[in-house]
């Protein structure tokens, strides 16, 4: 014996309110031995007949009337199931959500994600600004982008793009003249940087001192590029910070600076190894990584 | 969209991979596979990923086998509606209830509405998700510890008791007329857990306020198996005063417990729609017992 299917709830209904197989069979566009054959399956299918046949017209069985409403409820549900089919297909019933710094978000993301939205109008997009490495581990992510992370082995990190360690100074200060600085030429300014343990970058640009001869020792640290510019408008004389921001923001009385020798840095997606992709985030992936050469 | 195709999927997505969803549908791999592939097609969605070198299903066909849930429930309570036409059941009254009050209350208000209706009337119990049954018009009358306080449902006060404790004759504390919270601490205390659908629960919401919440060791369902496991020494029951009504506590003794906040049982059915000859007539005896 076949299941009850929806289809088959959506013709018994059909018979149920028009009383006969013919004008079910028009309201439904199919023919009329289509309806009758159904008909029989499904009362095979559920072991009960539902309908009295009286007078060339299908009477519904008083006993049958609970099982009418409750494939009303078949009806329904499906209904709705056909409908959230399409949300998960545009991208809306399953967000994508991505963890990365403000820097990558502002520039790099920003610009994958309009490519991405010509393509998935209806998308629904979550931009987290976190560790992406403990939002990823802790399943509140789908993809990570940072610099140069320290990740667990399930963590799949893959080098897409590279930027540089710049400095920004206050455009009166008489290092913004220059289009170049060095790190000894920095040695007497108070730096406002990043934790040399909390952040990758922190962790580079102390090595990079250490390799001059110069103590790293920031009198502010920060956790994003983005907090370290709008604390110079206000106090420090000059910050560390990755080349993204200056790309996808301006600063209004800052000048940028090349740090020489350059201390490049390496920007990687971070996807899970254990957990698949949806479409959405596949075609981000796409986007973010395979239509764009390194460099 | 095909059911069939569908439940593929969902096999899929329970069981973990296409080898034991094949096992559990009694068809070939390769069918599920090929089941898999075409409803990628016709759906237009990625259900299939290869993670480290498994076959494994994508964050979509979690999210499809997640929607498809109230559509397979639709289907199992049409094919339930035609069994109880072929027990001779359809016109049955239908009720949901907890664990908790399914063995106190009920059967005397049901054995007295029986009657009523010169035995005429058959019955139907459910037990959990007491709102959803309700408001899925699966159930004419329901029973529980808390107000619904949901639009379209109406609450109906039933009768509150204080919470008992049931123990063994032979326990030592059998000697107490009354147990208090305090003589109970260090005691392997044995009561319902929380259901976690439930918006309030009146006997949750008692046990908090009495301390005793972090207290029991022993989590059930039914009160049946909170007694029994007193019977064996096993520990004290904490439950409500309801179950004394019943033959539960028979050979077993039962000690108030001091202070109790009061456990309070409501009868809940749809409003606007009027009640049906069975079920009105059972309310009438749900609530006269308390009166």
């Amino acid at each position: 014996m076949k299941a009850l299917t929806p289809t088959h709830a959506t013709v018994l209904r059909a018979v149920g309110r028009c009383g006969t197989t013919v004008e079910a069979a028009r309201q439904l566009h199919l023919t009329q031995s289509a309806v009758s054959k159904i008909i029989a399956r499904s009362e095979s299918a559920l072991g009960v007949p539902v309908f009295d046949r009286r007078d060339g017209r299908l009477i519904l069985r008083s006993e049958a009337r609970g099982l009418m409403s409750a494939l009303g409820h078949v009806e329904d549900e499906w209904r709705a199931l056909r409908g959230a089919v399409g949300d998960v297909r545009s991208g809306r019933a399953l967000p994508l959500r991505i963890a990365s710094t403000p820097s990558i978000g502002q520039g790099l993301i920003a610009q994958a994600i309009r490519r991405l939205v010509t393509d998935y109008p209806q998308a629904r997009i979550e931009l987290i600004m976190g560790d992406a490495p403990t939002e990823l581990s802790k399943g509140a992510a789908d993809l990570g982008v940072m610099f140069s992370p320290r990740v667990t082995d399930d963590i799949a990190l893959t080098p897409f793009a590279h930027a540089s360690i710049i400095a920004l100074v206050r455009e009166d200060d008489p290092l913004a003249r220059c289009r170049q600085v060095s790190l000894p030429e920095l040695r007497n300014h108070r730096l406002i940087c990043f934790d040399r343990e909390k952040s990758p970058l922190g962790w580079l640009i102390a090595r990079a001192h250490e390799q001059a001869g110069i103590d790293y020792a920031p009198f502010m640290t920060v956790p994003y590029s983005i907090s370290a510019a709008h604390l110079l408008a206000r106090q420090g004389d000059v910050i560390l910070i990755d080349s993204l921001l200056t790309q996808a923001q301006r600063f209004e009385g800052l000048v940028r600076l090349d740090v020489t020798p350059e201390l490049p840095i390496t920007i990687c997606l971070m996807t899970v190894r254990s957990r698949p992709l949806t479409r959405l985030a596949a075609r981000f992936v796409e986007i973010l990584v395979r239509d764009r050469q390194p460099g | 969209m095909r059911l069939g195709a569908l439940q593929v999927i969902d096999a899929f997505v329970r069981l973990g991979g296409t080898g034991e969803a094949a096992q559990g549908l009694g068809v070939s791999q390769s069918a599920v596979i090929k089941s898999l592939h075409m409803a990628e097609k016709e759906l237009d969605l990625s259900l299939v990923a290869i993670v480290q070198g498994r076959l494994t299903p994508t964050p979509e066909a979690l999210e499809l086998s997640r929607l498809a849930r109230p559509a397979f429930g639709a289907l199992r309570r049409a094919h339930h509606e035609a069994d109880m036409i072929r027990v001779g059941m359809a016109d049955r009254l239908r009720i949901a209830t907890v664990p908790g009050l399914a063995h106190s209350i009920l059967p005397p208000a049901i054995a007295s509405a029986r009657r009523d209706l010169s035995d005429r009337a058959a019955v139907e119990v459910m037990f959990d998700h007491v709102r959803d049954h309700l408001s899925a018009n699966e159930v004419d009358l329901a029973i529980s510890y808390g107000p619904m306080a949901t639009e379209g449902l109406r609450d109906i006060v039933l009768r509150s008791s204080p919470l008992v404790c049931v123990l063994d004759e032979a326990h030592p504390l059998a000697a107490h007329d009354t147990l208090s919270r305090e003589v109970l601490e260090g005691q392997r205390l044995i009561s319902y857990g929380p259901d976690g659908i439930s918006l309030a629960d009146s006997f949750q919401d008692a046990l908090g306020r009495i301390g005793l919440s972090d207290q029991i060791a022993i989590t059930v369902r039914h009160t049946d198996s909170a007694c029994h496991l007193a019977r064996e020494g096993v520990g004290i029951a904490v439950v409500d005063g309801f179950v004394i009504s019943s033959s539960l506590t028979q050979g077993l003794a039962v000690r108030s417990l001091d202070e109790s906040p009061l456990v309070t049982a409501f009868a809940h059915h749809r409003d606007g729609a009027p009640l049906d000859h069975a079920a009105r007539i059972l309310l009438e005896h749900l609530v006269g017992a308390g009166a």
